[in-house]
């Protein structure tokens, strides 16, 4: 006796139509495929654009509005409200060093080490050192490990340079000081010159409009080459997936469903008959919707494959790295293959179950 | 914060409240497939014992149980009912409860059964969530205030249930399961429902990986002990590495899966694939008839366990690796001797030691950091080790809820026995502790140590 | 002529279609294990009558009972499993899976009714004189052979009655012989009703009762005395 009788005779049925059947999963591939890549590819980009753009530091920047000093209480403020990720409290001013003026910028050193800046040296360990830009190694003659004095406002103070940071912009040329020494040094009392906020992207506008409703008196401008660039670029992969996969999908549902159709037609006289013969309408659905998950599952596996490999190939171009896509990925590609063709299908059985034995039987 | 309580207790009831309501609806179904309606009484009787016995617990602010006693009680009734499933498959072979009737002829017998079933079954959790809900009370303090919003969450369930029971009559359910099925479900409705750390840990999953994890550790340990696999030290890294494997938690964790699909597993190959006994029939069309009678209905009571096992794995794995495996690693804060003595303070600005969690201290000897630890027991004592064992290389331990693990073999060791020498325990150092400082001789941290790595 | 306790009963049946009638109220008994040929003019509705005995086909209005079964009473699915413990079917044309092997096709009712099981579908063909044509695919057989392995297939799960429509309307005077003989045959061991339908009055020389149709009516009901081999 045969093992399985179903999937003997499921398989003889399918054999017989390959071409179909292969057509019908390649079409699905090709959907499962764009999605897949599109899905990876985003993701991939949004995490890299997301840790380069880290790099950054902000994309708000909060400072006082009549051009004056913020209270540091501002900061908590701005740390309470909805999609502020990260703030930063910074003071600028002048001190000197040889009678040199240099610039100094006070902030909080340990969160410098989530920017990803270029570290020269170690970061300070107690409250005497501190970090210099990279530009004042040459010009001042600079060592880590060598002590230098500074003098402020209210006398002289002596600092360890711990390192040297580089990050290609105006703080190459400044020290890096906390903001207790900053506030000693320039001689004013809890004051910052401005906050550096980093808001969910997307999410810009609102913020802003919040932090300047919360503490009075501010101004709050986008950091605009970062802000736009990070949120018009993924609104417009995110508008271009959402375009791509909704005419994909639709698509290959159309043409799941005119090869479901043209498979249904083509087979009136077997439906007919294995009614008559006293095939029940559940016999008849597990026929057809088998075929459908095998094609869905067959070219949403095979979709994946291709997805992968696409996004590999986009981003070895892009970025010179591969991307690390999401876990749930082939899961997800093989259930869009699934939920394609099925849904595909439906209108197909439904019509193959209202067929009358009486009048295909007679028909010939 | 005050919310978060109210939430969380409102999720405790709903989440009694949708256990009960899922048992109740598969029993009821089991029992309606099988024309056995009145044994529900016995369950109904079952589960108002339980529920009034757990609510009592609410009436204790100072519960004479402890949560982890009930933990234990939860995790013992998962596994008697786990055992209980496969030992019903293989003694009734299949066959329904009702035809061990025939054995018992008592339908007394059946009802008492029915009726202890029940209350071992929910009397543990109901309790363990009653336990949970006065320590949230406590938080609150309000024991009202979380009682009503408990209640609520198991009105919102059994309005879902009942509607969900009125929309659908999905009573067919029944025909899905015999009796060994029965109990395999009560046993993965535990397992998923019945962790009682309220939000942090609503499924019995991370606490049976743990169990499964020591269990398989230990396992493996006894192995190599009695291999006479030399001890440790004595090993080349290389060959180390590779026994290491077995002790680590990604070993543990697979086998004890394998242990823990084993019964499902059973279950399949005694559902789907033992050749169907031969039915007494005068035609083969009648014999064909009832034959696929049989084969459909097994397939059916198939479909359960291969839905447990699905859930199983992939539950193994969402939580696996990450959240039961990890372990705290602190930094050691740097110390240093003064006239031979070392000198932690048990609490300032930055470190308070009894807060439960592991502390590292280290110190540079002779060109070596030498570490410390330092842990608060369950009664508040204070255990204090050096972060090394005499067996393995230094590598020092971890903390994972209520252990420390070996960071270099992975075995667990719970807090409450830190202070035991010998074996894969920290070797523990001998310290004056009072008025707010721990004081440990250096002289006594160096022998140590150097005992420690003198296999090397 | 209506007797309460006949195993099939048609009262009063109707259908009617958007243009004409095929059926303008029929009624008729059948006892068990009588084997009946229905005869007619092409249009007289004698398919139409089948059909819907069958439950193939619903009917305007009126009543088919088979064995003390409403059968327009029935859903689409208790219909299914009716027709497949109670009804085969053979048409003219043989409606063979042609992918399927003979013995294949034969299973195939079998697997709709319960199970598949190869050596009983081989046995229902030896029977019918195809032992030699197990594996071979209908086109590989002549029009008479695949209307036998249809008599196999109609006849594997023991039904109560076989309803064939012109089953040998596609064949020659010799194949329809040897066919008439093969169901002859089997209705003398198995006892099996059937209703036979057939504009060939050479065909209706086997059998117990003819009825003559015309226009949707029963026109006439006779009984044959003997039958062409009966002795
Ligand atoms: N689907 C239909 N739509 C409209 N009229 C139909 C339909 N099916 C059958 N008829 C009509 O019903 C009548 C009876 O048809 P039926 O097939 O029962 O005749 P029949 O006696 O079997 O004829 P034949 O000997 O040619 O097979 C015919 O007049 C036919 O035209
Ligand atoms: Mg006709």
């Amino acid at each position: 006796m045969k093992q399985s009788w179903f999937f003997y005779f499921f398989s003889k049925s399918v054999s017989q139509r390959k071409g179909r059947v292969v057509i019908a999963s390649l079409s699905i591939m090709l959907a499962v495929a764009v999605v897949t890549g599109l899905l990876g590819i985003t993701s991939g980009i949004k995490e890299k654009l997301g840790s380069e753009l880290k790099a950054y530091g902000a994309n708000l920047i909060v400072s006082s509005g009549s051009g004056g000093f913020l209270d540091y209480d501002a900061l908590q403020a701005i740390s309470k409200l909805d999609g502020v990720e990260n703030v930063s409290g910074h003071v600028f001013g002048m001190a000197f060093i040889n009678n040199e003026s240099i610039e100094i910028i006070g902030l909080d050193i340990g969160s410098l080490k989530e920017t990803g800046w270029r570290l020269h040296g170690k970061w300070p360990l107690n409250e005497r050192e501190i970090l210099a830009g990279i530009n004042l190694k040459d010009a001042l003659q600079l060592e880590t490990g060598k002590a230098v004095a500074l003098s402020g406002e209210n006398g002289i103070m002596e600092f360890i340079i711990s390192g040297f940071l580089e990050r290609g912009g105006a703080e190459d040329n400044a020290l890096i000081v906390s903001l207790p020494h900053a506030w000693e040094l320039l001689s004013i009392d809890k004051k910052l010159s401005v906050v550096l906020v980093r808001g969910r992207a997307g999410e810009l506008a609102g913020i802003s409009g919040n932090i300047e409703k919360t503490v009075a008196g501010t101004g709050v401008k986008t950091l605009r080459q970062v802000a736009v660039a990070e949120e018009s670029l993924l609104k417009k992969i995110q508008l271009l997936l959402v375009l791509v996969t909704v005419v994909v999908l639709f698509a290959a549902m159309v043409s799941i469903m005119s090869t479901m159709g043209a498979n249904v037609l083509e087979r009136r006289e077997e439906i007919g008959l294995m009614k008559a013969i006293g095939a029940t309408r559940n016999n008849i659905r597990l026929f057809y919707f088998s075929e459908a998950v095998l094609t869905g599952a067959a070219g949403g596996a095979a979709g994946f494959i291709m997805g992968y490999l696409f996004t590999q190939a986009v981003s070895w171009g892009a970025f010179g790295s591969f991307i690390d896509i999401p876990l749930y990925l082939p899961a997800l590609s093989v259930a869009a293959g699934l939920v394609i063709s099925l849904v595909a299908s439906h209108f197909p059985v439904v019509d193959a179950l209202k067929y009358n034995p009486a009048v295909i039987l007679r028909e010939e | 914060m005050i919310n978060s309580i109210i939430y969380e207790a409102q999720l405790i009831g709903f989440k009694e409240g949708i256990k009960a309501g899922l048992v109740w609806l598969v029993f009821y179904s089991y029992l309606l497939s099988n024309d056995r309606k009145s044994l529900a009484k016995s369950f109904y009787t079952g589960i108002s014992l339980s529920l009034l016995l757990g609510l009592s617990f609410l009436l204790f602010p100072e519960s004479p149980v402890s949560g982890d006693f009930i933990g234990n009680i939860i995790s013992m009734s998962f596994a008697l009912f786990l055992i209980f499933s496969g030992a019903a498959l293989y003694h009734a072979s299949g066959v329904d409860l009702f035809v061990f009737r025939d054995g018992m002829r008592s339908e007394f017998v059946i009802r008492t059964l029915v009726f202890s079933l029940t209350v071992i079954f929910f009397l543990p959790d109901f309790t363990g969530s009653a336990v949970y809900l006065n320590e949230l009370a406590e938080l609150k303090e309000n024991t009202f205030m979380t009682a009503v919003s408990a209640a609520a969450g198991i009105m919102i369930a059994a309005v879902i249930i009942f509607s969900f029971v009125r929309l659908y009559k999905p009573f067919w359910l029944g025909s899905f399961f015999a009796f060994p099925q029965l109990l395999l479900f009560l046993a993965m409705v535990k397992l998923f429902g019945s962790g009682i750390k309220g939000i942090s840990e609503l499924s019995l999953i991370p606490s049976v990986q743990r169990g499964f994890i020591k269990f398989i550790h230990d396992l493996v340990h006894q192995t190599f002990v009695m291999l006479m696999v030399p001890d440790h030290p004595l090993l080349k890294k290389t060959t180390w590495d590779f026994i290491g494997t077995f002790f680590g938690p990604g070993f543990a964790s697979i086998a004890s899966l394998f242990i823990l699909l084993a019964l499902p597993a059973l279950f399949i190959n005694h559902t789907l694939f033992r050749p169907l006994p031969e039915p007494p029939a005068r035609t083969n069309i009648a014999r064909r008839k009832t034959r696929a009678l049989m084969l459909s209905d097994r397939r059916k009571k198939a479909v359960p366990v291969i839905f447990f096992m699905v859930f199983i794995i992939s539950a193994w794995f969402s939580y696996g690796g990450e959240k039961v495996l990890q372990v705290y690693d602190p930094e050691p804060r740097p110390v240093v001797a003064d006239n031979g003595v070392i000198v932690i303070p048990l609490k300032d600005p930055v470190t308070d030691v009894m807060d439960g969690r592991l502390h590292k201290f280290s110190f540079v000897h002779e060109g070596e950091e030498v570490r410390v630890m330092v842990i608060k027991k369950a009664d508040n004592s204070l255990s204090v080790c050096l972060d090394a064992c005499e067996i393995c290389p230094p590598s020092g331990y971890g903390q994972r809820d209520d252990h420390v693990v070996c960071l270099y073999c992975s075995t667990p060791i719970p807090v409450n026995t830190l202070g035991r020498a010998g074996g894969c325990n920290p070797v523990p150092l001998a310290a004056d502790i009072g008025d707010g400082f721990i004081r440990i001789e250096l002289k006594e941290i160096i022998k140590k140590w150097g005992f420690v790595n003198s296999g090397r | 002529m209506t007797n309460n306790k006949s195993f099939i009963q048609v009262r009063n049946l109707v259908k009617e279609y958007k243009t004409a009638y095929a059926l303008r109220g029929v009624s008729m008994t059948v006892e068990k294990g009588q084997w009946i040929n229905i005869m007619g003019p092409s249009g007289s509705g004698k398919s139409t009558l089948l059909n819907i005995i069958g439950g193939l086909d619903n009917s305007t209005s009126g009543d088919v009972i088979i064995d003390s079964t409403d059968v327009e009473a029935l859903d689409e699915d208790h219909l299914a499993i009716f027709r497949r413990e109670q009804i085969g079917f053979i048409f003219q044309q043989s409606h063979l899976i042609p992918y399927l092997t003979a013995v294949e096709n034969v299973m195939l009712a079998q697997y709709f009714h319960s199970m598949a099981d190869e050596e009983e579908a081989g046995e229902a063909l030896k029977r019918v004189g195809l032992g030699q044509r197990l594996h071979h695919r209908p086109s590989q057989l002549s029009g008479g052979e695949q209307q036998r392995i249809c008599i196999a297939r109609a006849l594997i799960n023991s039904p109560g009655i076989l309803l064939a429509d012109e089953p040998t309307g596609n064949l020659d005077r010799d194949n329809t012989e040897i066919i008439l003989e093969l169901l002859d045959s089997i209705h003398r061991e198995d006892h099996f009703t059937i209703v036979l339908v057939t504009h060939d009055p050479f065909v209706s020389k086997w059998g117990d009762r003819v009825l003559q149709m015309e226009d949707g009516h029963i026109v006439g009901d006779e009984f044959i005395k003997e039958r062409v081999k009966g002795a």
